[in-house]
């Protein structure tokens, strides 16, 4: 650790000042300081928001008002200087709003039909995440796959990275590669929550959302100036940096951010002090996790127009280095191939929002551009030059280009709301082993949906998907949900509909033919189809001053037409439909809250079926997982929350080959175990909130797979890269 | 001032990619090292005299298909497993019957690289009669040439040889003669001429794309490696600990040496598939023995050039 870093810890901790404020808002619950909460006097005069401690500074003395939040319930008062005001949390535990499928408006979890899962900004705050990879990976039912070259991938419920959706402010995030978006690509340093839908929703996203989508919610930019620093340092080796300014300009209200985050790299074996320092050019020089540099910017702009309708831009750019330092070439030790991975993916995406009476429009259009190239330089190591390869077998870049137009409308009479939109996307690949080096799809959908209440307690929506396709059929995507109020706090929620991946322009039209392969796209693929049923109940309660919340959900998939490489002779290859797979499992969850304790139990269980006949190979495969999240919150000043994770992560069976014939293997169990914790402090009139904690502290770095070497080939197979080994953190937000 | 003193420390909690500092040289030695540029897709077969000190042919694997064994008394043909080429026994004996493909493939035969006459896709060609579809394998573009109709005599003037296409256009009749100086005439079916191998006397090993052929399960794969000429030289495997510059003529006690013609093979590199780079096996040494007495001790230490490109193996050999 460097004494920087120690000296800087106990200067903070002699300098907490809480400074007197004119009101404090606290929650009945916990006395913690509610953020965010709305104070506005009852003449509209006044019109506020709590800062981090829930506190107000300048207010007028002696006034009504009325202080509202959406996870409590809304309280009307007069107020005098210096007063705490104590709000009651509403029994649906910090409630949250979901955006993803809603047209201009969000929606309470309560009140959406769709089984959504939100982590929001508590759950930024305590997992001091980095990245979506960071805030993900305490889920249960979501996996999380690491590459050292491609990066991070996720699969929800067993389903593998390209049949999850990924979203910026609902708009598609482009760059997959190998089917996949590297997840740790996507900062969250603005973000004001992640929302997380299981299940289909090809309805209104199509291709891709076959296991699910994920939609990172943008920040709104805030009413107010504002800038705040960020740092993070974690002792594998990782030094991030963020800027962020909020201003009004004119009418619109913005917010720039820049950041800077470094990965020095990781081996196992490395100390849990370990500090970057030059190394000689030996076999030291290789990391298993290579080193990364990502540089961010993003600028927000929201724009309201009369009182009726917004614009909001979003346009967000990361680039990226990663070095893979070869290991010195034997027998000599003086060379080495080093691997230069650079990725630029800039998201530009505009929404425009209007209500107007019973009509409701939502336009959105993004234009995203990912490149990546790969290049290959062999260094000799007796020198500090380099020299890139002459040969461009070594050398790749990869180019996708996609634009998205969608356009839904909402009209809404007593009895049904109907949503009829078009859907418009494109996506252009440039890159070798693709057929003349350039291809591109087009996509046009056509979408409705209509919600109505079949009786006092129950909703139901049903929709239909259609959609033309420049290079294949797509076939048409029905769903029907239903959501039935059994009790106030109890609610019971069915969906049923299909979902469906068009197959990626490589399988369509890959062309790799050398002496040792000879494998060819398919340009006749049909679309990968999915049949999905999900039920979940939802329920909350109050024992005394516990609170409860419980989820359950189970679900089932069916998949046809899944897209396989397969041998069409002895020496060619190409990509057919020919899959077929189902699953089915259950996620269940309960939460309980009592005084300053939150502690929450997840379950996932998930059951592959084989589909292979006449084996020996067990008809279904289960795995499980379970977590513990529990946090507690120690001060009530200083707002000091003491929070761990812990995870336990079953065995996987999966289905091997050995000489032809299918064997079950299975990946070893392992526990992941994060212990953190966040400080709110205040200095003068500015916040500083401190983070810190450990992670990983089983120290579990990789595990076995079970999975043997191929036979031509050497590899380190049957291992698979879990995480980075022990560490410690300590991240510092300064909010001036 | 706190404050300053937080920003400023936020600002100082980062880092960068660092420099190396480079390892030195190390000393070769008595070493001779030699270089091959075989080209990325390994078109280029290498003949080489350890003897002589230099390379003595050059082979381009895309200018024949066949090879015609020089010595009658041993006459067999192979084929150029480089290209991938494969062949199919027919029972018929005559060009004009009717060849049924149907599920042919299970019947696939194929030259075995240990280099014996009895372990040819083609052994017994020369007395059974019978008409073989030869599967010329990749062109120079990597794409499938079409297969041929094939039969082959053994005469006393040299090889008797009969081929066409499937639609029996392009029909040759011609006899290739032996050569009882080389150990193989190279053919190819599409220009009908003949190439010859350097004298068998001018080399000891050469470097070339082959087919290995792996048992467990069944399978053949293009590999690059080193193939010795039995006729002059065989060839050992080190089984010791020791590392190349550790080994001298006390070492060669107790060495069984072989005359397989793929003895030295292509393990003394393997593919990573991590990185996806060929790797060399430090403990891999060989010892050549020359019908002359002379014995080398040879290793590999390289299979890219300076320019990073693959296909360009490099070794070091020292005569013990």
């Amino acid at each position: 650790m460097k004494p920087l870093h120690i000296l800087l810890l106990f200067t903070l901790y002699h300098s907490c000042i809480e400074s007197r404020a004119q009101l404090i808002v606290k929650s009945a619950l916990d006395s913690s300081g509610i953020e965010n909460a709305n104070v506005r006097t009852i003449d509209g005069s006044f019109n506020f928001r709590t800062d981090n401690f829930g506190q107000l500074k300048k207010f007028p003395d002696n006034s009504d008002v009325i202080i509202s939040h959406p996870s409590y319930d809304s309280l009307k008062c007069k107020i005098v200087k210096g007063s705490t005001v104590y709000l009651h949390p509403k029994v649906s535990i910090r409630e949250a709003f979901v955006y993803t499928g809603n047209v201009g408006k969000s929606k309470s979890v309560s009140d959406e039909i769709a089984s959504v899962k939100i982590l929001g900004q508590e759950d930024l705050k305590r997992t001091s995440a980095q990245n979506l990879g960071d805030l993900l990976k305490y889920e249960t039912n979501i996996t999380l796959t690491q590459d050292q070259s491609l990066g991070t991938s996720i699969s929800i419920n067993g389903m593998s990275g390209q049949n999850v959706k990924l979203l910026k402010n609902g708009a598609g995030i482009t760059g997959s590669m190998n089917g996949s978006v590297d997840v740790s690509q996507l900062n969250v340093n603005n973000v004001e929550q992640v929302e997380i839908i299981e299940g289909p929703m090809s309805l209104l996203y199509g291709s891709n959302a076959l296991a699910g989508t994920i939609n990172i919610i943008s920040k709104r930019p805030s009413d107010k100036n504002q800038a705040v620093l960020k740092s993070y340092t974690e002792s594998t080796g990782i030094y991030n940096f963020s800027a962020l300014s909020g201003f009004k300009l004119g009418k619109s209200y913005t917010t720039i951010q820049v950041g800077r985050n470094f990965f020095d790299g990781w081996n196992p074996g490395n100390s849990l002090f370990y500090s970057p320092v030059n190394k000689t050019a030996d076999s030291q020089r290789y990391s298993l996790w290579k080193p990364r540099r990502q540089l961010m910017a993003e600028l927000n702009v929201y724009l309201p127009i009369g009182k009726k309708s917004e614009i909001k831009f979003n346009t967000d750019l990361l680039l990226e280095t990663i070095i893979n330092k070869g290991m010195p070439m034997a027998p000599y030790f003086e060379s080495a191939f080093d691997d230069y991975y650079k990725t630029n993916r800039m998201t530009n995406s505009v929404e425009f929002n209007s209500n107007a009476g019973r009509f409701k429009h939502n336009v959105l259009a993004s234009y995203n551009v990912f490149n990546r190239r790969k290049n290959t330089f062999l260094n000799d190591l007796t020198k500090s030059g380099e020299l890139q390869l002459t040969n461009p077998e070594n050398q790749d870049t990869t180019i996708i280009q996609s634009t998205q137009f969608r356009y839904i409308s909402t009209y809404k009479t007593r009895h049904i709301k109907f949503n009829g939109g078009i859907d418009y996307n494109y996506e252009g690949f440039l890159g070798k082993r693709v057929i003349n080096n350039n291809k591109s799809i087009s996509n046009i959908s056509f979408v409705g949906i209509a919600g109505f209440s079949l009786f006092k307690n129950i909703d139901m929506k049903v929709g239909l998907r259609q959609s033309i396709n420049s290079m294949n059929k797509i076939p048409l995507v029905p769903s029907v949900s239903l959501k039935f109020n059994v009790r106030k706090n109890t609610i019971f929620k069915l969906s049923a509909g299909k979902g469906f991946r068009t197959p990626g322009i490589k399988e369509l039209y890959l062309y790799f033919v050398d002496i040792n392969h000879n494998i060819k796209g398919n340009p006749e693929l049909k679309s990968e189809s999915s049949n999905n049923v999900n039920l979940q109940l939802d329920h909350k309660g109050k024992v005394n001053k516990l609170m409860y919340k419980l989820k359950l959900n189970a679900y089932a998939n069916n998949f046809k037409n899944l897209i396989t490489l397969a041998a069409i002779n002895a020496t060619e290859y190409t990509y057919v439909n020919l899959g077929t797979a189902s699953n089915f499992g259950t996620n269940s969850e309960i939460s309980v809250y009592w005084k300053r304790v939150e502690m929450s139990y997840r379950n996932s269980v998930l059951t592959l079926t084989n589909n292979l006949s006449g084996t020996h190979v067990p008809k279904y495969f289960t795995s499980l997982n379970h977590s513990v999240i529990s946090s507690v919150n120690l001060g009530k000043k200083s707002n000091f929350r003491i929070n761990a994770f812990i995870n336990l992560f079953g065995k996987t069976p999966s289905i091997s080959y050995v000489n032809d014939q299918p064997i079950v293997v299975k990946t070893d169990d392992y526990t992941m175990i994060d212990l953190t914790f966040n400080w709110n402090l205040k200095i003068k009139s500015n916040v500083l909130v401190i983070s810190g904690g450990l992670r990983n502290l089983a120290d579990v770095s990789n595990i076995k797979t079970g999975i043997s070497n191929g036979i031509a080939h050497q590899s380190s197979n049957g291992q698979r890269l879990i995480s980075t080994g022990r560490s410690f953190f300590l991240g510092i937000e300064i909010k001036l | 001032m706190k404050l300053r003193f937080y920003i400023i420390s936020i600002l100082l909690l980062s880092s960068c990619f660092k420099e190396e500092i480079p390892v030195p040289r190390k000393d070769r030695g008595p070493a001779v090292s030699t270089t091959v540029e075989m080209g990325i897709t390994y078109d280029l077969s290498y003949y080489i005299s350890l003897s002589q000190g230099k390379t003595t042919a050059v082979i381009d694997k895309f200018t024949w298909d066949i090879a015609f064994y020089g010595d009658s008394n041993n006459a067999h043909i192979k084929l150029n497993t480089g290209k991938s080429m494969y062949a199919y026994k027919s029972e018929k004996t005559d060009f004009k019957e009717p060849i049924d493909t149907a599920g042919m493939s299970i019947f696939r035969l194929n030259d075995y690289p240990c280099g014996s006459s009895d372990s040819m896709a083609l052994s017994g060609i020369l007395e059974n009669n019978k008409v073989y579809i030869i599967d010329r394998g990749m062109d120079v573009s990597f794409q499938k040439e079409s297969p041929i109709l094939f039969k082959a005599y053994k005469a006393s003037d040299g090889y008797h040889i009969q081929y066409c296409n499937f639609n029996l256009s392009g029909f040759v009749s011609m006899t290739i003669p032996y050569k009882i100086d080389k150990n193989y005439t190279l053919f190819k079916f599409s220009t009908a001429k003949i190439l010859d191998e350097p004298n068998s006397n001018d080399w000891e090993f050469k470097l070339t794309q082959y087919q290995h052929v792996y048992y467990d399960p069944f399978q053949t794969y293009s590999v690059v490696g080193c193939i010795i000429n039995p006729r002059y030289v065989q060839a050992a495997i080190y089984k010791g600990n020791k590392s190349f510059e550790q080994i001298y003529a006390s070492d060669l006690n107790n060495v069984t040496y072989s005359s397989r013609e793929d003895i030295i093979g292509f393990s003394w590199k393997y593919y990573n598939l991590n990185n996806n780079l060929y790797v060399i096996r430090p403990e891999k040494t060989y010892f050549i023995k020359h019908k002359d007495g002379r014995i080398y001790k040879l290793h590999f230490i390289g299979f890219y050039n300076n320019s990073g490109e693959k296909g360009s193996p490099t070794f070091e050999y020292i005569e013990l």
